[in-house]
């Protein structure tokens, strides 16, 4: 089997217009023909703005969208071609992390349930008894460095950072392979940012992951991961190793992001020089 | 380096109670929430022990006395005497026990019948979608009260079928308010987590949706109980609820109806008392729904 | 010497909730002057949105209660004004920009109609705002007021933006929204402008353009603007000075070449360098542990001390006192002199 994790393979999506009363909308098309390979145990970072169609290709990924053309295959498997019960074993194996903490976990369950969801959705692939279960909620929590004291809170008690781990837990307790992670610190401090991020990167060497990492942020891509792709109005404009792009970007777009990332740099003149005059 | 952050939610107490507890805070906070409350307290406390507190519990099961007809409020009779010389605060306090009982059937039923209709339609969206919400529309069109006469009428009188009657004009409301909730909430990022946990639609629905849409319809059963009292009471007034001699407000407004002015007292006790417990469900309610639901407030 | 631009002396503010009273503002003491951009950063909850909120004295009272301090606009203090007088400074002499574009316009009118108005009501108190003579009528002065819309607009940046007047907010993007509120913002001729995230809702590419047309705005206003954000790469691409807040607290404040440059305090240390930069090894971002200490019984002395790597017994004892360490630059901990040879152990 070929080290390849993820293959997106020319795939497009179009949103039909819609048809009112004062005639049709034009078509939207979210993607077009957009291909990349994941290798196994790597990072891959997607970036793009708003309305670039980040959201539209990792909905295609976990399969919560189809594409209009083109293939998606997880290790070699066609997502477009699984039956309803291979589906369910595949999403066992490719979970995701959002953007906001504080919406994606339901706020009527608690910790445990929470992290314990996906054990009894595929029991059936993972065969655990309830006191396994137990156990295994308990060492996820310890994974991302929180304590079994937690199990039995719920969601809002948990600070911005916190509840990123209970995600990340969450998507980690059914033993993926290949983890998106969509925009998962751009809602936090740069504090627990730096904490969440580190917690990412001891996890893959950990675990061995393999992670889509999706992000507006090009600091933290840079910080994060092996690969980048940018993606601008659904067409993948460059693609490469991290360092290539960061210091020769070939493409107009990569040097208009990379020109206005606000960076820490110490601006020169005197120490006490206002802007103004 | 250590990422652990142990030291922020691991403060003593439990979670769920402190959670009412700050509820209870915010409740108490409105004076009117908990005159609500409080009225709701009594009206539930004579639900249960209304028959049995009775002071002439012999009338209320349907014995009459001539002698005593029509006395004005005494010391005997708080609420003077009807025109079976039935002492008045017996039967209503008695008839609390049918009226709040059958709105809470009503209120329950409905709620019951809305919900699954609503959560359906707003989860399965498409054409059960339409047929459902069609179907809710056109009962909507048929004013409440006729349409529970007719239901009444078919099935005839007595305490089950007046409050299947009313039930069955009741639930639309409940279907719109939880289709537009469900609707709302599946689009919810947990909602799509769970999805992309591979969780099967009744486990979303059952698990992840409902739950979460179960403060707005607590709430709109408080502020129905109120209006479900009225409506069985409505029924009774024109003659198609409980029949005498099974004391309810209703009824007993009904015929004290053709002896006013003159003896008052006996549409007083009753008319006060439904009052009295649709002004308590409302507060109660407008209390719930600032702790629950807030959102919703003005 | 004339009263600075903008000076906020020793503000104390306590807030009440079911909890207790949180002492959310404890002693700042900020002061801007015309030509100025104030980056004030730090974490969620330090602070920082409620200093600008108080400024513009939209923070309700109660929950919120001013226990001491002022807050001086070139020497009236704010804090005394009845509601009225100050609803007459902010739009005139206070501009206010936030977070969300799209909440902050009200979808069912035109742009240039909430323009106009903004500009018809800071013409109320001073005329010289829309250029058109003393007498005019009604009709006239909303003439004069449309056409100063239309060239906030085209100042903006808005492509095509006389036509634009007459659109919806809604048939703008979130970028050009953020515009039409700096505009809107600015068509009073602020002294000074209170900046809330402008720009967090926003791509980096608008990010920039819209950090651009505050600074350019500066310039050709003169006045202080108070640029209130998380990020401190947006603070070094656009501020001229910066404070940095911690639980109610200025720990360290000056100019930004000087505080980014050489930072003493240990939090601003912590929070630059959990910041991946170019050079930031896979695995060595350097995050700060824990949280932001719960404001209704905070940590006696330095409220960073629970989290500050460097901190001795001695941080626990008292609040320390903010110690000038350079030109305008100032911090508040005890350790400030050794910080050099610490950071280099």
């Amino acid at each position: 089997m070929s080290d390849i994790m993820l293959e997106i393979d020319n795939v497009s999506k179009i949103y039909p217009g819609r048809r009112g009363v004062f005639g049709k909308s034009a078509e939207v098309h979210a993607l077009k023909n957009v291909s990349l390979k994941v290798r196994k145990g790597e990072s891959f970072g997607l970036v793009g703005e708003s309305g670039s169609g980040k959201t539209t290709l990792t909905r295609s990924i976990l399969h919560l969208e189809t594409p209009t053309s083109g293939s998606i295959r997880v290790q070699g498997q066609d997502l477009g071609k699984l039956s309803d019960a291979e589906l369910r074993r595949m999403r066992s194996r490719v979970q995701i992390v959002f953007q906001d903490p504080y919406a994606s976990l339901n706020p009527r369950m608690s910790v445990y349930d929470i992290i314990t969801e996906p054990l009894v959705i595929h029991h059936e692939t993972l065969g655990l008894t309830p006191r396994q279960r137990s156990d295994r909620a308990a060492e996820l929590l310890s994974l991302v460095g929180m304590g079994p004291q937690h199990l039995h809170r719920y969601p809002h008690e948990f600070s911005g950072g916190q509840r990123q781990r209970i995600c990340i837990a969450r998507a980690l307790a059914s033993g993926p392979e290949l983890l998106l992670l969509d925009e998962p610190t751009s809602a936090l401090d740069v504090s627990v940012q730096a904490q969440v991020l580190n917690l990412l990167c001891e996890l893959q060497d950990r675990l061995g992951l393999t992670y889509f990492f999706i992000s507006h942020d090009l600091a933290v891509v840079r910080y994060l991961c092996d690969r980048v792709a940018l993606i601008n109005r659904g067409e993948i404009v460059e693609q490469g190793d991290c360092a290539d792009i960061f210091d020769a970007p070939k493409s107009e777009y990569a040097r208009m992001l990379i020109g206005a990332m606000p960076e820490v740099k110490v601006p020169a003149g005197p120490a006490n020089g206002g802007i103004g005059a | 380096m250590t990422t652990t952050e142990h030291n922020i939610a691991d403060d003593p107490g439990t979670p769920r109670r402190d959670r009412l507890r700050r509820a209870f805070f915010r409740f108490s906070q409105s004076r009117l929430s908990m005159l609500g409350a409080g009225i709701v307290t009594i009206v539930i406390f004579f639900t249960i022990f209304g028959t049995v507190l009775a002071p002439y519990p012999d009338q209320v099961a349907g014995s009459v006395d001539t002698a005593s007809r029509f006395l004005a409020p005494s010391a005997a009779h708080p609420f003077g005497t009807n025109e079976l010389g039935q002492d008045v605060l017996s039967l209503v306090m008695a008839g609390t026990t049918v009226s709040v009982l059958a709105g809470f059937g009503v209120v329950l039923i409905g709620s019951v019948i809305g919900t699954l209709v609503g959560a359906i339609a707003g989860f399965a969206r498409g054409w059960v979608d339409e047929v459902l919400m069609r179907l809710t529309d056109l009962t909507l069109t048929i004013p409440g009260l006729i349409l529970a006469m007719a239901i009444a009428a078919a099935l005839g009188s007595g305490f089950g079928n007046m409050v299947i009657a009313i039930a069955l004009s009741w639930w639309p409301g409940y279907a719109r308010l939880v289709r537009g909730e469900v609707l709302a909430a599946r689009e919810e990022v947990y909602v799509t987590a769970a999805r992309a946990l591979g969780a099967t639609p009744k486990r979303i629905l059952f698990r992840h949706i409902l739950p979460n849409v179960v403060s707005p319809i607590i709430v709109k059963m408080s502020l129905d109980m109120g209006f479900a009292i009225l409506t069985v009471a409505g029924l009774g007034f024109i003659g198609i609820g409980v029949r005498p001699p099974t004391p309810e407000w209703g009824t007993l407004l009904s015929v004290s109806r053709s002896y006013m002015p003159d003896y008052w007292w006996t549409a007083m006790a009753p008319g006060m008392a439904m009052f009295l417990a649709v002004f308590g469900f409302n507060l109660l309610g407008d209390g719930l729904r600032d702790i629950l639901d807030p959102k919703a407030r003005r | 010497m004339t009263a600075p631009l903008l000076s906020i002396r020793d503000l104390h503010l306590r807030m009440s909730s079911f909890d207790g009273r949180a002492h959310v503002l404890n002693g700042i003491n900020l002061t801007v002057n015309r030509g100025e951009i104030w980056g004030l950063v730090g974490e969620s909850g330090c602070g920082k949105s409620l200093t600008g909120l108080s400024v513009s004295r939209l923070q309700p009272t109660p929950p919120a209660h001013y226990t001491a301090g002022e807050i001086l606009l070139e020497g009236q203090d704010l804090l005394k004004l009845s509601p009225a007088q100050m609803q007459r400074l902010r739009g005139k002499r206070i501009g206010m920009i936030f977070q969300d574009p799209t909440t902050n316009l009200n979808p069912a009118f035109r742009i240039g109609e909430q323009l106009v108005d903004v500009a018809l009501a800071a013409a109320e108190h001073d005329a010289s705002v829309i250029d058109c003579p003393p007498g005019a009528g009604r009709r006239e002065r909303r003439r004069a007021a449309r056409k100063l819309a239309g060239e906030m607009l085209v100042r903006v940046g808005i492509p095509n933006a006389l036509a634009r007047l007459d659109d919806y907010p809604h048939q703008f993007s979130g970028g050009m929204r953020q515009r039409v509120l700096i505009a809107m913002a600015l068509i009073g001729r602020p002294d000074l402008l209170i900046a809330d995230e402008p720009t967090t809702a926003l791509d980096v590419s608008v990010q920039a353009q819209i950090l651009e047309l505050i600074k350019n705005s500066v310039k050709d206003f003169d006045m202080g603007v108070v640029l209130i954000t998380h990020n401190l790469g947006v603070v070094a691409q656009t501020c001229s000075h910066v404070a940095v807040m911690y639980a109610g607290n200025i720990v360290e404040s000056g100019p930004v070449a000087a505080v980014i440059g050489n930072p003493v305090h240990p939090y601003t240390r912590a929070l630059m360098s959990a910041i991946p930069t170019r050079e930031t090894k896979r695995g060595e971002l350097r995050g700060l542990a824990g949280s932001v200490p719960n404001l209704i019984t905070p940590p006696p002395g330095c409220r960073f001390a629970p989290r500050c790597q460097f901190a001795l017994p001695a941080c626990t004892a008292a609040m320390p006192a903010s110690v000038p360490v350079g030109n305008d630059h100032s911090a508040a901990c005890i350790r400030v002199a050794e910080m050099e040879a610490l950071v280099h152990e």
